[in-house]
């Protein structure tokens, strides 16, 4: 399986990118799975589909998901809460309940859920069908912070296991000094303990996903996009994410490029008047060969 | 006769060994409670307004984080006095 994640500033063509590689894919016989992590889809007006579901069947070969956040938020949250009522009861005095359905519009809510919807594609559906999984991204503030969270998350959950590790140690220090008649399994017993080592599991997954995937800036002539696009490729690299390449979007003349090394960073060009029809998935870009894609598989 | 005195002695000898294994866990138990204490205050800080961990990693574990948050309130409820708390860890009376 390839994954192709598009990125870059609003407006420069990512969903047109995204859907065009996504289309000619499919049409050469591969499985392809198109998403938009974008909470503002426009997938379905590009496939000029009628108002339906998350979920569509473009052709035999091309489905496409634009995933309801605020649903998979609220499931989430409404699960939790469903589990605390019937096991921490006792728990009542802190309204934790009510405190979950505020952390619903809390900040940092947004990635959270575009996390969820990640766990839940790459590790619950046991036999992924698809050779080819595009990802049409957010602008780049929400971009940055959905590939961050599980660095961030991996960086608390480790320190987490050290402090939680030795309070274990300390409880399987008494119990043996008392001598307790039920030797107590504390490793083996700890649910946070447990429930950490699946979190650091998950997030590991998830890190190893983003690292076998490709990535691609989607940019436009314009020195204002060239300054943002050269700012999300040093930031990718500082949360260690590579750039494969960079798509300069609707450029007919030669551009001169002031912050960006057209060799260095693969700078792929295609022409205003090669993405410029009023049928949107119609059109024809030739990524597979411009962006060197492997047909292997 | 032979086997109450035997028995007496084995309770006595029981109870003070009781007694001096309660002693020798009582700073244990100190530290545990702290670092228990210490392991709440990181996952749910944001509940008193101090925001840091990621909050779904917090959610994950609240299910499983009854006790911890059951001393959580008892040490908020008793922050105001924890000169006493101490002197009372250390039995100075």
């Amino acid at each position: 399986m390839q994954t192709y994640f598009f990125t870059g500033k609003g407006g420069t063509g990512k969903t047109t990118i995204s859907s065009a590689l996504a289309r000619e894919l499919s049409g050469v016989g591969y499985n392809t799975l198109l998403v938009s992590l974008d909470p503002a889809h426009n997938l379905q007006d590009i496939f000029e589909l009628e108002e339906s579901g998350p979920e569509s069947q473009i052709t035999e070969n091309l489905r496409i998901i634009e995933p309801d956040f605020e649903k998979i938020k609220t499931e989430y949250f409404e699960g939790k809460v469903k589990f605390l009522r019937e096991t921490t009861s006792h728990l009542s005095s802190f309204n934790i309940e009510n405190y979950l359905d505020t952390l619903k519009y809390a900040p940092g809510q947004e990635e959270y859920a575009v996390m969820l919807f990640l766990r839940n594609l790459l590790f619950q559906r046991n036999k992924q069908p698809y050779q080819f999984i595009i990802f049409d991204t957010p602008p780049t503030g929400l971009l940055l912070k959905i590939l961050s969270l599980p660095k961030l998350s991996l960086q608390w959950i480790r320190k987490l296991v050290e402090l939680r590790a030795k309070i274990v140690d300390r409880r399987e220090m008494i119990s043996n000094i008392r001598n307790e008649d039920e030797k107590t399994k504390y490793y083996q017993k700890d649910q946070v303990l447990q429930q950490l080592r699946q979190q650091e599991n998950e997030y590991d997954k998830l890190r190893e996903f983003y690292g076998s995937a490709n990535f691609y800036i989607v940019m436009n002539p314009d020195i204002l996009v060239e300054k943002e696009t050269y700012r999300l490729k040093n930031n990718l690299f500082e949360l260690d994410f590579e750039i494969d390449g960079i798509i300069n979007n609707r450029c007919n003349k030669p551009y001169t490029f002031e912050y960006l090394n057209e060799k260095e960073n693969n700078i792929i060009r295609i022409g205003a008047k090669e993405n410029n029809g009023s049928r949107k998935y119609q059109l024809d870009l030739n990524l597979i060969k411009k962006l060197d894609i492997s047909l292997s598989e | 006769m032979n086997n109450s005195l035997f028995n007496y002695l084995k309770d006595l000898l029981d109870s003070f060994d009781q007694h001096l294994k309660k002693g020798a866990t009582e700073e244990l138990e100190y530290e545990l409670e702290e670092m228990e204490f210490v392991f709440a205050l990181l996952i749910y800080s944001s509940f008193i307004g101090i925001s840091g961990i990621p909050e779904g990693v917090a959610i994950e574990l609240l299910p499983y984080m009854g006790k911890e948050l059951q001393q959580f309130e008892e040490k908020t409820v008793n922050s105001d006095d924890q000169l006493a708390q101490l002197f009372s860890k250390f039995d100075f009376e």
